[in-house]
Formats: structure tokens, sequence, C-alpha cells
């Protein structure tokens, strides 16, 4: 009998602290205050963020989780043990999830919600008004400091983790990974991934350049890679739709070209400081008719820093545009990382087949002449950059023949596309199947990708330490889909429920599509808001009971 | 005309595929003009890459020895910027058509001529979409009839040399196909301008162009500067557009703006000799240490 309760902390050694306020009033300067300040006192900590897309009032708040001990930490839970309330009254939205052993850290509180407190039994610190009300930042930084004396946290001597956010995580991958050239169009949640690659060291070059648009954006920086470059360029769903286009050239001249898609509600507009997991379907068939691409979805920051180092190598190895799908979660999210994990010694550069000479033998008995299209053992012919003299050839966007000329010949059409199609089965060999947490044989599995991986590994370790068997595939590989190895996974799979970010059920789609199996129960949300551990324990995992995955056990 | 000919080469090689162009089709004069461009600069033909769009005129690129990119309607432009800063050892030129440049890749043509890189951008101006069966274009005549305009295009043609120059472009130039002797040598001088350098090389279309002429534009084109004259002048020439259309430099400016680059080491260079182990990349790390 599946029984969840929310447990409930008893000590302040793993602790919730939320801060809340109208935008503009110092939020993020005051949770960054504690992030930094209990990170340097060797906790772990994790920030997550909700704000509204406008630059002055409304109504924000961030949630940041800690442990004391340093321990396992994946996503905030339920509760709050401190709430900061920058603006009188930014904390009656929160107020229900105070307790007897929370505290409020608040300004001026009028009669009523000081009785309302007292009732609840919090403690309630006061908080000094700002000294002028145009300088939110001091009352922002003193309630900073009440939070950390609070929790008593004082620094260590060396403290043990990193503190960053997913999109930072994703700016030092690609500049490890040697990504030397950014075309940019800002848009929200992707834009500080640029901007942290422009605030770096111009001796490290990287080119950040603003353009007019995100086909700009997308063409100059498949420019900058036809040059042999190691080239990115970062947006959002909208800005995606206006690259695809140039996704479909990237495929057809066999340009790599790496694009990180932070996802936000959509479509259009949406909701552009949300998260949303509802460009899955859209990344997998942004082309029109076909050609061959990657689309990889980091789970967590460290994943940020990995899989986008990793879309480089891909992108050159098999000469195709390669797909970075995050959301504004993971974008935004803020948290400790062991040093190991963002290891530069991590990333070994592999640029795939280049060089003139491999190949270079015609197929019609003449003179050898370097082919950048030639028919290969494997369809992948080495690149070669302007600037070689043993190079030179043609790159199109029409039908080619082996040196890059228009060929509409039907011969040489069929052949062209099945040597660019063939490589999407030698990426899909080496596709990472579903990454399980967990035990390894559970009454239920929850089956989910991108930043929902975070709550779903939460959802585990709250089941096990209740004595409840659960565990979860999170897919970070989603194409070409890594059939084999899901099979494989999903073998030992009983029930399941798929827990995603969207209305739909992408990637329930797309399991039914290329692996042929059916997962009846579902956990969407698409209110913008963070899945929560609590509600996968409450709701998802319910609804799993009861089902059976059709066709998992091929 | 002030080219440096002493490394002059006459040997440019032939391209690998013959062109398909209809004959007398104004697009071969501009294939020979950029060829004797190269060949008076003496470009070696693996340091040049010249990126097209869609288009009849845009298939020039598969006819020359040279690095090539036939690449997608309307975006030549951003991607010869990141070719040339990401490698600026490389001649960057672009060769597309109005419906590419003036049209759909307006947008672009703006910002390219502001931003400044130093691309040369060769526009094979036959005032009409020609590869999609002769359709009127931003730059077609009041009155010009096609298949989307049956009673004849209503609109006055956008003169593009006056965008351009008002966008920034230093080096502002028309030329014709059926001269290419005067366009090689505006190319060549294009090419030499350290920065975006629109040449507007008007080119007949025999198959669709409404006088259905090898020269339409006869008597009405005159070769008024060689660029060596003021503002002001610049402002009437680049605008001047109707009984008389003016060929050669029509705006160059005295006092270039600053050319557009990357920052650092240039990017095909910095991926080629990027070490993961170096020592910056690991101390970038200590930037997310708390202390
Ligand atoms: C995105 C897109 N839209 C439309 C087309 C169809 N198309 C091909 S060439 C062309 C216009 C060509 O006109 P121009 O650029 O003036 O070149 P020309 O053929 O006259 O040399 C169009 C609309 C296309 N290839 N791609
Ligand atoms: S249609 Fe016109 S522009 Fe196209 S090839 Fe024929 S003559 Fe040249
Ligand atoms: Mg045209």
């Amino acid at each position: 009998m599946w029984s969840f309760d929310a447990p409930v902390r008893a000590s302040m050694d793993d602790v919730q602290v939320r801060v809340a306020g109208a935008v503009g009033e110092g939020g993020p300067d005051c949770v960054l205050t504690i992030a930094r300040g209990l990170t340097a006192a060797g906790w772990s900590v994790l920030q997550a963020n909700d704000a509204p897309a406008q630059v002055r009032g409304g109504h924000t708040f961030q949630t940041l989780r800690a442990r004391r001990d340093c321990g396992n930490l994946h996503a905030p839970r339920r509760g709050i043990d401190i709430l900061v309330s920058l603006s009188e009254g930014a904390f009656e939205p929160h107020e229900a999830a105070l307790t007897a052993r929370s505290a409020l850290v608040a300004r001026a509180l009028s009669p009523s919600a000081r009785q309302r407190l007292e009732e609840r039994g919090t403690m309630v610190l006061p908080l000094p008004p700002a000294a002028r009300d145009d300088e939110p930042a001091t009352s922002a930084s003193t309630a900073a400091s009440t939070v950390l004396s609070l929790l008593d946290a004082r620094p260590v001597e060396a403290p043990p983790t990193l503190l960053l956010s997913g999109n930072e995580a994703v700016a030092y991958g690609a500049l490890v990974a040697g990504c030397r050239f950014v075309g940019l169009y800002p848009m929200t949640p992707a834009t500080s991934i640029a901007e942290w690659l422009a605030a770096r060291d111009p001796a490290l070059g990287v080119s950040v350049v603003s353009v007019e648009d995100e086909i700009a954006a997308a063409t100059m920086s498949l420019g900058a890679a036809y040059t042999g470059a190691r080239a990115m360029t970062v947006t959002s769903g909208a800005g995606l739709a206006l690259m695809a286009e140039s996704v479909g050239f990237a495929g057809m001249a066999e340009i790599p070209l790496v694009i990180v898609d932070a996802q936000r509600p959509g479509p259009s507009t949406g909701m552009p400081t949300r998260t949303e997991q509802g460009d899955l379907l859209f990344a997998i068939h942004i082309h029109h008719a076909e050609a061959p691409h990657i689309v990889l979805a980091p789970g967590d920051v460290a994943e940020c820093f990995e899989l986008t180092a990793r879309a480089f190598n891909l992108a050159e190895r098999y000469q195709c545009p390669v797909i970075v799908l995050t959301d504004g979660h993971l974008a935004t999210l803020r948290r400790t990382v062991v040093p190991s994990a963002l290891d530069p010694a991590r990333v070994h550069l592999d640029r795939g087949a280049v060089g003139v000479d491999a190949t270079a033998i015609s197929s019609d008995g003449a003179p050898p002449r370097y082919e950048r299209y030639g028919f290969t053992l494997d369809g992948i012919s080495p690149r070669a950059w302007p600037g070689d003299p043993r190079g030179v050839h043609t790159a199109s966007s029409y039908e080619h023949d082996p040196r890059g000329h228009i060929d509409e010949s039907a011969a040489n059409r069929s052949a062209a596309v099945d040597r660019r199609t063939d490589r999407l089965e030698l990426a899909r060999a080496e596709a990472r199947g579903p990454r399980r947490y967990g035990p390894a044989a559970a009454e239920v599995t929850l089956l989910t990708w991108g930043s929902t991986t975070m709550a779903c590994r939460e959802a585990v370790d709250l089941a096990a330490a209740q004595g409840l068997s659960l565990n979860m595939l999170q897919f970070t590989d989603l194409w070409p889909f890594p059939k084999d190895a899901t099979w494989d996974a999903m073998r030992e799979v009983q029930r399941a429920v798929l827990v995603e970010q969207n209305s739909t059920g992408q990637l329930g789609a797309l399991l039914r599509c290329e692996a042929r199996i059916e997962v009846p129960a579902v956990h969407l949300r698409y209110d913008g808001r963070p899945i929560t551990p609590e509600e996968i324990l409450e709701r998802a995992v319910p609804a799993a009971l009861g089902t059976t995955v059709d066709g998992a056990s091929r | 005309m002030t080219i440096a000919t002493d490394q002059r080469i006459n040997t440019l090689p032939p391209g690998d595929v013959p062109p398909t162009w209809c004959p007398g089709c104004g697009n071969f004069g501009v294939l020979a003009a950029l060829r004797q461009a190269i060949e008076l600069l003496g470009l070696p033909p693996h340091e040049v890459v010249v990126v097209s769009g869609i288009g009849c005129g845009s298939k020039l690129p598969d006819y020359l020895p040279t690095y090539g990119m036939l690449s997608i309607h309307g975006r030549p432009l951003p991607i010869a910027t990141g070719i040339k800063l990401a490698n600026p050892r490389l001649t960057v030129i672009v060769v597309d058509g109005d419906g590419d440049a003036y049209q759909i890749g307006a947008g672009h043509l703006v910002h390219t001529a502001h931003r400044n890189p130093d691309i040369t951008h060769i526009v094979q101006n036959n005032q009409l979409f020609g590869l999609t069966g002769g359709q009127s274009s931003i730059t077609s005549d009041v009155g010009f009839k096609s298949g989307t305009t049956p009673q004849g295009a209503s609109h006055a043609p956008m003169v593009p040399t006056a965008l351009t120059f008002t966008a920034g472009a230093g080096f502002v130039a028309r030329g014709i196909a059926n001269d290419p002797a005067l366009l090689a040598g505006l190319i060549a001088r294009g090419i030499q301008y350290p920065g975006y350098a629109h040449i507007d090389a008007l080119q007949p279309c025999v198959s669709f162009g409404g006088l259905n002429s090898f020269d339409p534009y006869s008597g009405r084109t005159y070769v008024a500067s060689d660029g060596a004259h003021d503002y002001a002048r610049s402002r009437e020439l680049v605008g001047e557009w109707g009984e008389r259309v003016p060929l050669g430099v029509l705006h160059l400016d005295p006092a270039p703006r600053p050319v557009a680059t990357g920052t650092g080491t240039p990017a095909a260079e910095g991926t080629a000799h990027h070490d993961p182990a170096d020592p910056r990349y690991r101390a970038l790390l200590e930037g997310f240490r708390v202390t």
C-alpha cells in the first residue's frame, strides 16, 4: 500500500529559507548572500527562483534549501523554516507554510497579521526598515545577515563546494569544450549564458556577437563553425523556431553547430521567466524534410556542464547540429556542486574526422581531389576548413555531389540522403540510455527528462527514507532515441509514471513512437512552476499503481 | 582605380562545373568580373570564401575554384560575417540576389552595413526573382508585370544604395554585368576596402526582365565617380535612380568607422589551439568558489 506523509523536519540542519518581496527589492541579492554564506560555511545549498516577467513590482520569491551536513539535496521540499518578507505583506502568500518551528523575518506587521502568526507559534524577527525607500538593498542585506546568524553559519577554512547556476554551468562547459563563437539575440532564460561568456577574459577569446535576430545568431554561428571554430548560439523556444531553417541547412551542409534552448512556457511569448519542457518534440522534429541532428537534455547543474561539453564533440563527430534543452528552472537554479564534477580534465576534445588526405580519392578515376562529401564507409567525410589549399570545396544547401556541387541526379540524391542519415544510427549506438536513480528494482519507476530529474531524485530519496519502493529513469539523450538501451532499462520496470513539465507527455510520445512502449500513467504540470517532490509522491506515484507498462518486456 | 597588380595571377583555374544560367544571362558577366577581381588582387583561391544565398545568381560559387557556400535564401551576410570574424585571414565575399539582399534578408543588410565586418557584398540585382519564375521584387520598376503583379508593380523601386549608405556603409558602388571590366575594378576595390563594401551589380535577366533585352539600361547608365567626391555628392549619387543610373563608386567614406572583429584570438584559431587542460580554465572555476 502506498502511503506517503511529508516528513516533519526535526532539526535546523536541513532548512528551507524563502525570501519574498516585489521585483526590484533585492530578493535575489538577499538569497544569493545567504546561499554564499552557507556555502562558505560548508553547507550544501540549492536555490530555485520564482519571478514574474517584470523589472519592478509584482511578487517574486526565491527558495533556498540548505543542509549543514553538506548531504544530498536535489530539490526544494515543502515547508518553510525561515521566511524573509522584504516588503509589507510579501509573506502572506507563503503564510500557510509557516509552522510553530518557523521564523519570519519581516518589516512592520499589521496587528491582524501579528495575531495570526502568534496563533501559529511562528517566531517573528523584526527587519529594520530601509533608511530610504529607494534603497531596498539595505534591508535585503540586513535580512541576509539575520538569516545567516539564525542558522549559525560560520565560514570554514576550505568550503568543499562551488556555487553556480545551470546557465553558468552551460557556459563553463562550452568554454572548456573550446567554444569560441557565440551569436546571440537575447531571450530569457538563455541570455545569461552568453553574458557569462562575454564577461570572461578576452584572452580566452570567446567572441559573443549580439546580432539582429535569431536567424542571424544561428547563421553567424554556423559561418564561424564552417571555419573550424566551435560555435554556439543560445535561445528559448520562439528563438529556436526562427533558427529552424538554419538547423536544416547545418544538417544538409554538415556543419557542426550547438544550440542551447532554455525552454520556457509557450507558445509565443508565454511566461518568459517561468519554466516548462514543451519544446522536446519541436527540437526533435525541427527539420523541414529530413536531416541528422542530436538532442540532449541535462537534468541538473553538473550535467549542464557535462552535456554541453559533450554536445560539441557530438556535433563535430557527426557533423550536424546538436540542440541542448534546458529550461527556466534549471537555467536559473543555483546550487553547490563538488569541483570534481566540473573538472576541465573530464573534457576531452573529439573533433571528429578532419583533414584532407584520408578520403581524397575521387570516385571517377580523375586525379585525386578532396571530397568534402565523399561516400566513406561510415558516411562521414573528413572536414576541411577554408584556408587549407587542398581542401577547396563548396558547401551547399542544394543536394550536392561529393565535391559539394549541385547534383539532382536520382542516384546521387538517394545515396546522399542515406549518407547523411546513416550517421544517426552511429549516434544512436553511442547514445546513453536512461539513467537509473534509486534501487535496481522498485514497485514504481518515475520516467523523466530535463530539470524534473531533480524533483524525481528528491522524491526517490524521500520515499527511501520512508521505506517506500521507488526508483527513476532519467533520459538525457533524446535524439536519436536510444531504443535498445531503453528496452534494457525498462525490462525491470513494473509500473511507471511519466513526470514531465508539459501538458501532453512528450517523452511518453517519444517512447510510444520510438520504442513502442506505452506508459499509461502520467503526471504533467504546465503552470510554469517546477514540479515538487511531494506532488510526485502524493499524486504521480499513486497514478502508476494499478497500471501496467505496455511493450516494455519485449 | 588603384589596384596593386604586382602579385597579379592570371591563372585562376576554371570551376569544376559549367554554369546553368540562361544563355545571355547577366550572371556570366558578374562571374567573369569576380574572377577577374580575384586574379587582379592575386588572391590564392583557398583563402577566398564566396558565400551566396538562393536564386539564379546565387549559384555562382559553384562555378568558382575557391571555397564556396551556397547557403539559404537571404542569409549569406550573417554567415559571411561569422566566417570573417572567426578567421580574419580569409577574403570573404557575398554574392546574392535582390531577393536575398534587399527583400527576405533586408534586416541583415541594414545590420551588416552598420556592423561593418570586412566583407564584400555583390548583389546581382536583376530587379526580380529569377529562379522562382520572374516575380517582381522590391527593386522592380513601377509597372513591371509578372506572375504576382499581372497589373504591373505599383511601388516605386527601392534604391538599395541609399539604404546601405544610410545604414553606415563606407563603400557603396554600382556596376553592371554588361561591363565586367568596370565591375571587376569595383569588386577589387571593394575587397581592398577595410570594412563592409556594397556593390549593387545590375544584372539583366534575359528570360524575365521586362524589356527582355541584353541591355535594358542602355542610355541610362553613366560612370559617375571613382569615389573622390564629398559627402553631399555621395548622398546625391546613392539616391539617384530613374532616367539616369550612376555607376562607379557612389560613396567612399573618408573617415571609415571601426571594422567589426571578434574579441581576443580569432575563433577558428582559438578552437584549433584549445586545450581544456590549460590552467586558465581550471582557474575560472575559482570564480564559483565562495570564501
Ligand atoms: C525561405 C525561402 N523562401 C523562398 C524561397 C524560394 N526562392 C528561391 S530563390 C527566390 C528569389 C530569388 O530572387 P533573387 O534573390 O533576386 O535571385 P535571382 O534568382 O533573381 O538571381 C525565392 C523566393 C526559398 N528558397 N527559401
Ligand atoms: S532567369 Fe534570368 S537571372 Fe535566371 S538564369 Fe535566366 S536570365 Fe539569368
Ligand atoms: Mg533577382
